[in-house]
């Protein structure tokens, strides 16, 4: 017996050693749903006009030639990830908001070609000074609780985000001065200085009833209830499966024709497309560019490629000093030879299988008040010049930190091939996200970052909101993500300005010279601008576009039998 | 029996004492911020301080520890940070999920393998006997997702009997099961063989053979009987594997069970689900062990438990 027993022992050192190592184990392996966790969710890229065209037309011409039809009037989405919480002040990241939007509504909204229009909102101005924002409502809309929509519930979502500062609709709001209720159905917003970029957040300011927030356990009640305007009542959900919603038979405008739209969770790449080819799945996001080819031929799948607004750089830490005591990237040249030794239509190729565009300046052009910037084209003898101008002629060695997901990874991997041809050897480091996201927001005398592969998207697609958290000098970590330490006084003054501007021409010369400055000083490499591509089957109509590829179903539909 | 299953059942307090412990300190040296995860990159410096400070991350470990436990010991596991469900509801959820997909995997993988293990024992040298073992190293070197791709692109997408994704029928619960099992089967089938084979040396077999006894009740009743012993201690481990490690079924097949949520609970940095989790996966470990040490007994009533 007693052997039995010392046996039963290493038996329980055993499973107290297996549960250990598995959390390590898969600390360091599970960062499989970072891009749709991150606002890389918001990815995208754009074909160029003609081939939008072409590509608009082939759709068309499947749809009508396809006699597919759907066996049923509900319509099932595959995504990636799930969405963090479906009360829509708690979350943030571009899979919640796409799950949520369907849920709840805001005075305005973006069209698919980045323009603000109205939702909730029939109209708005702004006062002379550039502070204060007035909105007219529309009239008659009800809350899924049966709750008027009007201009006090506009001040309620704001007295929501004054009490509780752990919500992310914080952001939102912290600008602003007060929410004034001029009418049952105008309402002003008033800024504590003029913001250009008010216009662009308030489509981040959604509206929920003011009896679901008065509650005790609003986020409680809100994860399993939904209470907004939108087309969609939340029916059922099983965290980490599935969200489904019927359609909202009260809905205040054209609405979708679907009797109900279901959000599944497939974190697997190939299983959604299976998914999508069996009709399990009515659409299917994100499409994988691996995976596009085992598609576009099939004659009932429709793929569609979205505009950019996510932008893909590394950051060269311009603080960064080698043991000699040298800093590589404090040098302008050395981050300019890097841009130089970079071929980025090479890299959309390798790494997007063409799904991607150059880089033309520091975001996406489909983010309004870019400006063209000539492109840094691959030249690796004036690379090597400059390298040797500025004493680095024989290279040095470099870490480059990553997220450790298959397309960040192989991203990475061409940057450090690139790179070797100007004797600079790279060592890529790729560890979760959350890891990174812990190292990347270590201050200046902490930080151990040199190089960082990532990507960058604003959820309210904006200038300042693409370059201020980023790249000036103010944002530093932990304020921000400037993990290049790259403060350039002029290029600060500039996104400053901008800020409290009114006039649109003026703004737009202001962000023209902001890119033309950074565009010149390299803090980064400059990688570019992947797609964002989704599919769907030909019988789906009505489905419209946010910019970056966001599906909106207010008006979708089914030809079903 | 019975107080041998109480005293079994007391000293696991102890044990997951010691396990909450290495649990709450492995989870904690793990780099990462559920606070920042939960923000977005977006989120301001003062965003974060104020969520940290909601989920009580700025208490000092041994606080953060001795709240958790004193809440264990009322029964409150604490809540998600990332959905803030109740843990022990979440857990709950995901629960019946994995436990379907367990179930199903066990419903044929151990009998198919114990029956080749013991065919190719008896068979041993012959055809059935390398058929079967040929079996059984494809069925391990198979990788789960790969075999559970592969079902899904023939029997779904090609032949569209079976759905590809999700648990709605006992239709879904077939290609899950397949990749569940497999290994089992195939792990099972060599150690029932080498098992078999072991026990077919003893002194015992040739004495029951010497007695004239027919081969069938020799092979069953002496051999067949006495080789389960290792193959039950086997069988337990594996289904503690199964419980905690059916993540990379429940991906392929888009099942929300424990094996997703643990990491998704790992990559979100959510401690009171990854904390909840693994205690639950190291109970079940120990009273697992405590039925394969219960079977012992009652598969040979000479192994006395006291």
């Amino acid at each position: 017996m007693r052997r039995e027993s010392s046996e039963k022992m290493r038996k329980k050192i055993v499973s107290i050693a297996l549960a250990g190592a598995m959390v390590l184990s898969l600390a360091a392996c599970g960062g499989g749903d970072k891009a749709a966790e991150s606002t890389t969710a918001q990815a995208a890229g754009e074909t160029t006009t003609a081939d939008a065209a072409a590509v608009k037309e082939s759709k068309a011409a499947k749809q009508e030639a396809s006699t597919a039809k759907s066996p049923d009037n509900d319509i099932v989405i595959a995504l990636q990830a799930d969405a963090t919480h479906l009360d829509p002040h708690v979350s943030s990241n571009g899979v919640s908001n796409q799950i949520t939007n369907e849920m709840y509504e805001t005075l305005l909204t973006f069209d698919e070609d980045t323009n603000v229009v109205p939702l909730l909102a029939k109209e708005w101005s702004v006062s002379e000074d550039g502070k204060s924002y007035t909105f007219v409502l529309n009239e008659g809309i009800k809350f899924h609780d049966g709750e008027p929509f009007n201009a006090e519930s506009v001040r309620a979502v704001y007295d929501r985000g004054l009490k509780d500062s752990s919500l992310t609709l914080q952001r939102t709001i912290n600008a602003w001065e007060d929410v004034v209720v001029d009418s049952e159905y105008q309402v002003t917003i008033k800024l504590k200085e003029p913001n250009n970029t008010f216009i662009n957040k308030i489509t981040q300011f959604r509206i929920v009833s003011p009896k679901a927030m008065a509650m005790e356990n609003a986020s409680d009640y809100l994860a399993k209830n939904s209470a907004g305007t939108g087309p969609f009542v939340l029916s059922e959900r099983v965290d980490g499966g599935y969200t489904k919603m019927v359609r909202n038979e009260n809905y205040w405008q054209e609405g979708p024709s679907v009797d109900s739209l279901t959000f599944q969770v497939v974190p697997e790449d190939a299983a959604r497309i299976a998914m999508l080819q069996t009709g399990e799945a009515d659409v299917i996001f994100p499409v994988p560019t691996t995976d596009v080819s085992q598609i576009e031929n099939d004659p009932s799948i429709i793929i569609d490629v979205a505009p950019a607004t996510t932008y893909r750089y590394v950051t060269l830490n311009t603080e960064w000093a080698l043991p000699d005591g040298r800093k590589p990237f404090a040098d302008k040249r050395v981050r300019q030879a890097f841009n130089y030794a970079f071929d980025s239509e090479a890299y959309a190729k390798v790494v997007f299988n063409g799904y991607a565009k150059e880089p033309t300046s520091i975001f996406s052009d489909s983010i309004r008040f870019y400006a063209e910037q000539t492109p840094y084209k691959p030249d690796l003898e004036k690379a090597k010049a400059l390298m040797k101008e500025a004493g680095f002629e024989d290279g040095f060695d470099v870490e480059l930190i990553v997220d450790n997901t298959t397309i960040e990874q192989k991203g990475a991997v061409f940057v450090q091939q690139q790179l070797s041809q100007i004797n600079v050897n790279v060592k890529v480091l790729p560890n979760e996200s959350t890891a990174n996201a812990e190292k990347t927001s270590a201050p200046l005398e902490d930080t151990t970052v040199q190089m960082w592969y990532v990507n960058w998207a604003s959820g309210s697609y904006e200038a300042d909101g693409s370059m201020r958290n980023i790249l000036h000098g103010e944002k530093f970590p932990p304020e921000g993500y400037n993990t290049a330490f790259w403060n350039n006084e002029e290029f600060n003054q500039l996104l400053d300005d901008a800020l409290k501007m009114t006039d649109d021409a003026q703004i737009a010369e202001a962000y023209a010279k902001a890119q033309a400055i950074a565009w010149e000083e390299c803090p980064w490499i400059f990688l570019g601008n992947d797609n964002t591509i989704n599919a769907y089957k030909t019988y789906v109509t009505g489905l419209q576009y946010k910019p970056g590829g966001t599906m909106v179903f207010r008006t979708v539909g089914l030809d079903h039998e | 029996m019975g107080r041998y299953i109480a005293r079994r059942l007391l000293e696991t307090i102890p044990l997951m004492l010691i396990i909450s412990i290495f649990v709450f300190m492995f989870i904690h040296l793990i780099p990462g911020d559920p606070a920042r995860t939960l923000a977005g990159v977006e989120a301001t410096p003062e965003e974060i301080e104020a969520i940290r400070e909601e989920f009580g991350l700025n208490d000092p470990l041994l606080k953060q520890y001795a709240d958790y436990m004193i809440g264990l010991f009322k029964g409150d596991m604490g809540r998600s940070l990332k959905s803030n469900i109740p843990v022990t509801e979440l857990i709950w959820s995901r629960f019946q999920f994995t436990i379907q997909l367990v179930c199903a995997g066990l419903v044929w993988a151990p009998f198919l393998g114990i029956f080749i293990g013991v065919m190719c024992a008896i068979k041993r040298g012959t055809w059935v006997d390398l058929g079967g073992m040929f079996l059984a190293i494809c069925g391990l070197s198979a990788p789960g997702f790969w075999l559970g791709l592969m079902g899904i692109q023939f029997f779904s997408v090609k032949m569209g009997m079976l759905p590809s994704a999700g648990l709605e029928s006992w239709k879904s619960l077939v290609l899950p099961s397949l990749v569940m099992g497999t290994g089992i089967m195939a792990t099972l089938a060599r150690y029932s063989r080498s098992s078999m084979l072991e026990t077919l040396r003893e002194d015992y077999v040739r004495t029951a053979r010497a007695k004239g006894q027919k081969e069938s009740i020799v092979m069953f009743r002496h051999a067949f009987k006495n080789s389960l012993i290792q193959v039950v201690t086997i069988l337990g481990l594996q289904i503690g594997g199964l419980l905690s490690g059916s993540v990379i079924t429940e991906n392929i097949f888009s099942i929300p069970g424990m094996g997703r949520l643990l990491v998704d609970s790992i990559s979100f940095r959510d401690y009171p689900v990854i904390q909840g989790l693994l205690m639950i996966f190291a109970l079940q470990y120990v009273l697992i062990n405590l039925v394969v040490d219960v079977l012992y007994g009652v598969i040979n009533p000479k192994i006395r438990l006291d």
